[in-house]
């Protein structure tokens, strides 16, 4: 029997999706070429904060039911989104797992919502990858790369962080954790982990994003590392569909407070 | 919840927990009414996710303590205990029965509030314990 705060979650308004734009970090002014939609539950409840939401569907084991209202709530506000931009979705591993039907279901929802699923990129949360059975995610992640999904592993060098999980899952996309990208500017150690993950990233043929820049400083040096894709509260906060479109429809973004 | 502040007499940050819709309404506005920051859980994998995620200085939490929930509460107790030390953890139960208490003490709990007498002697009981009275039950 579903909770009502599950009810509630589950329910068509219930998840409300903001989207945090990545930038290509290679070439001024930077552009959006992506964004990670973000979700958050009722306003009224304690589930608005994402990481209480996410911890909770976790506790009572619904994450499949939570990540499935996610992604409808996301996939329908990508609709305003500009159509060029790549759309990332946080989804956890024990939905990959568990919820064998979960690749059907994405990319039915995606082509409902006349959302290429090319543009599709399935984040998948490192620390809590850890706790799953590695050969049922391999499969997991199988059946979504058979449907033409991208899988990316998120929060790369997060608290106790596992090289092998890197090369065992054989992401497209890997996204340095803020706590490595925060300081890299005048941290030397810091630098050189970054710089470390944007070389394994090469050799394994995946792309890297780095999150949470938040200084002119780390942006400087993390494009002096040759880092390609960012984000962070610098370059833009996460916001509705229909205030980035209004937002960066025009013109791409400038790096703020530069002289 | 405001996470921003040290907590103070009058800021004291508590996550109330309890199953009763009526409960959850009127008890926060009396805690609120004496200076307490209140922030309502009805379930206990919310109040867990809460207790992840933010920083509490009391646990007041209404628990079943009979049938299955009653192991399901007692997790909860010893989970807070063990992430905060310095959380102060108030369990209110309609029982009576003291190897229903002592377990709630075992696994952390600092007091066992028995329910029926109103909520002064909630009140009383948090002040007791802020004051740096702690392991005992009352009713």
């Amino acid at each position: 029997v579903r909770s009502r705060l599950i009810e509630r979650l589950v329910a068509p308004d219930g998840i409300r999706a903001v989207f945090q734009p990545i930038f290509d970090l290679r070439q001024e002014p930077f552009r959006i070429v992506a964004v990670e939609g973000l979700s958050r539950g009722p306003q009224d409840t304690n589930l608005s904060s994402p990481d209480v939401l996410f911890e909770y569907a976790r506790r009572k084991r619904q994450e499949s039911v939570v990540d499935r209202a996610a992604v409808c709530a996301i996939l329908r506000a990508a609709g305003s989104l500009i159509p060029d931009w790549n759309v990332h979705l946080n989804v956890h591993a024990t939905t990959i797992v568990r919820d064998v039907e979960f690749a059907d279901f994405l990319t039915r929802t995606s082509s409902e919502r006349g959302i290429s699923r090319s543009r599709l990129v399935v984040e998948l949360l490192e620390h809590w990858a850890a706790d799953v059975e590695p050969t049922r995610l391999l499969e997991g992640l199988e059946r979504l790369r058979s449907a033409g999904l991208r899988v990316a592993l998120d929060d790369v060098g997060a608290g106790v962080s596992n090289l092998g999980l890197i090369l065992m899952t054989s992401p497209s996309l890997l996204k340095v954790d803020s706590s490595l990208v925060q300081g890299v500017a005048t941290s030397p150690p810091r630098s050189a982990a970054v710089r470390a993950v944007r070389v394994l990233a090469r050799e394994i043929g995946a792309e890297i994003v780095v999150e949470g820049i938040e200084t002119r400083e780390d942006l400087a040096k993390l494009r002096e590392l040759e880092i390609p894709l960012g984000q962070g509260f610098l370059l833009a906060r996460p916001a509705s569909a229909l205030e980035l479109r209004t937002a960066f429809e025009r013109s791409p973004v400038t790096p703020p407070n530069r002289e | 919840v405001n996470t921003n502040q040290p907590p103070t007499e009058a800021t004291a940050r508590i996550l109330f927990l309890d199953d009763d819709a009526d409960l959850r309404r009127t008890v926060p506005l009396f805690l609120k009414a004496r200076g307490f920051d209140v922030t309502v859980a009805e379930e206990l994998e919310e109040a867990g996710a809460l207790l992840s995620c933010r920083k509490f200085d009391i646990l007041c939490a209404d628990l079943s303590l009979d049938g299955l929930s009653r192991f399901e509460g007692l997790e909860l107790i010893e989970e807070a205990r063990t992430g905060d030390r310095g959380l102060l953890i108030v369990v209110q139960t309609g029982s009576d029965d003291p190897r229903v208490h002592a377990a709630c003490v075992a696994r952390g709990a600092d007091s066992v509030v028995v329910k029926g007498g109103g909520l002064e002697p909630l009140v009383s009981e948090i002040r007791r314990l802020r004051s740096g009275e702690r392991s005992c039950v009352a009713d």
